[in-house]
């Protein structure tokens, strides 16, 4: 899996605010709002990944219980797909 | 203020001085509003929202240029592809068109698709003029009766896709500032452009596209800038352009070195050697670029570029967008009074021009003085 569209991101007061840059990006109109785990996570998808190298990514960048991340990998996940934002 | 906006831009292109102090306290609604004026807000975004959280514009501003960096992104995707498409057309069927000025030069910038950009200019051949042009026009959904014969006094056709494509085709490369030259120098930069041992290019969604051969390019890029000061304002991005040009051009890797002998002698042949040397201060002083890397440096001219000349690009923006509130007398009643303070202006900006362009310069100022005579005149009788 692998995000839709190729985001802008930016480090806006306390959060990621990414907004899609590419040309059939057109239809979304409205901008990511993400902490940092968040943006790690969709920087990881911006090529093909899976969920299990996700987890193990953000398990390699924080000292984290792996229930935990998975946990808020899963969150994120659901958030884009109920965005339409995974291919 | 206005002087914030160079340690920024130099930042943003990977030109920073050592000494460079970024601002502190800065009016942002100001900066960012002159950053938009000069279509380089995208170009320098990415140095302020990368300013310590204290010093940068607050949130909302932060938002705006955020949403104003992704629609220039989101534009270079529609245009890149539409070139792609149109160039690739036009080699398949034998032509040699040429990307002009934005797209060509878009690429030179160091964050990718930040220049902010407009139209899509393509110079044909004026023996492939008809076949490329109705490539672009079939490309556009044009209809197919529309004639391409040239227009007397213009120099290209229009072609539109949708809202956001705009094709301006060139049969002739430049209006030039200086009318004398006009010919000459078509049939010169035209005649070269084809003939040149290096040829230009550049890669645009993995597609190679032709562009003007450097040694040609840093002057049309001048001279379309000198076109733009001379009708009343030019943005910085025109002098960003010409500046990275020049960066590229000098850097180690180039194939396109800059041949100084033969720039001196087309750009005395145009009367371009003055604006060259002392716009080129611009290039130095204010964006950042490497004395050793700018052909025919002459620092006593450079300085006529500073002071208050700077100062007036930088107040009349793109396009002269914003000179009417430099000038102040923009908004008055017509009177005496307007006519000499136009007039105190006038002078003021040919004083400078003379510098830049002194061929052509003393001819406009006799047509600038002898109109606000003209005018008082006309108000008196």
């Amino acid at each position: 899996m692998k995000l839709k569209y190729d985001f802008y991101f930016q480090h806006i007061g306390e959060e990621w605010v990414g907004v899609p840059v590419g040309e059939d990006s057109m239809d979304f109109d409205y901008m990511l709002h993400l902490n940092e785990v968040g943006h790690d996570i969709v920087e990881m998808m911006s090529a093909n990944t899976t969920r299990e190298s996700i987890i193990a990514g953000v398990l390699d960048m924080y000292d984290a219980e792996r229930e935990d991340v998975e946990k808020h990998v899963d969150n994120v996940l659901a958030y884009l797909t109920e965005q339409g934002l995974i291919v | 203020m206005r002087h914030d906006v160079f340690p920024l831009l130099r930042q943003a292109l990977g030109l920073a001085h050592d000494n460079d102090a970024l601002p502190e306290d800065t009016d942002w609604k100001a900066t960012i509003t002159m950053l938009r004026d000069h279509a380089i807000l995208a170009v320098a975004a990415d140095a302020i929202l990368s300013l310590p959280e204290k010093q940068r514009p607050d949130i909302g501003q932060q938002m705006e240029m955020l949403q104003h960096s992704a629609a220039v992104m989101r534009m270079h995707h529609t245009l890149n592809n539409a070139v792609c498409d149109v160039f690739k057309a036009m080699y398949d069927a034998g032509l040699h068109p040429i990307l002009l000025k934005g797209q060509g030069l878009a690429t030179l910038y160091p964050k990718k698709f930040t220049r902010g950009c407009g139209d899509i200019d393509v110079y044909l051949k004026p023996d492939e003029f008809e076949k490329g042009c109705r490539i672009i026009y079939d490309y556009c959904d044009v209809n197919p009766s529309t004639p391409v014969t040239p227009l007397p006094n213009n120099i290209h056709l229009t072609a539109h896709k949708g809202e956001n494509v705009k094709f301006e085709i060139h049969y002739l490369m430049a209006d030039t500032a200086i009318a004398d030259i006009k010919e000459e120098y078509n049939q010169w930069i035209s005649q070269t452009s084809f003939s040149f041992p290096q040829r230009g290019e550049v890669t645009i969604n993995g597609m190679k596209i032709g562009i003007l051969p450097m040694q040609l390019n840093v002057i049309f890029v001048l001279e379309h800038l000198l076109k733009h000061l001379r009708s009343g304002g030019v943005g910085l991005r025109q002098f960003v352009d010409w500046m990275l040009l020049l960066h590229d051009a000098a850097s180690p890797e180039s194939a396109n070195r800059i041949d100084h002998e033969q720039l001196r002698k087309d750009l005395k042949r145009f009367h371009l050697l003055d604006a060259w040397q002392v716009l080129g201060g611009i290039l130095i002083w204010q964006l950042g670029l490497p004395k050793g890397e700018f052909p025919l440096w002459n620092e006593r001219k450079a300085r006529y570029s500073q002071g208050r000349n700077i100062e007036y690009i930088l107040c009349a923006g793109n396009f002269g967008s914003t000179l009417a509130e430099y000038k102040g007398y923009y908004n008055m009643a017509p009177s005496l009074k307007r006519d000499l303070l136009a007039l105190k202006y006038a002078l003021h900006y040919q004083r400078f021009m003379y510098h830049v362009m002194p061929y052509d310069t003393p001819r406009k100022v006799w047509s600038d003085v002898k109109r606000v005579i003209t005018n008082a005149i006309n108000r008196m009788l």
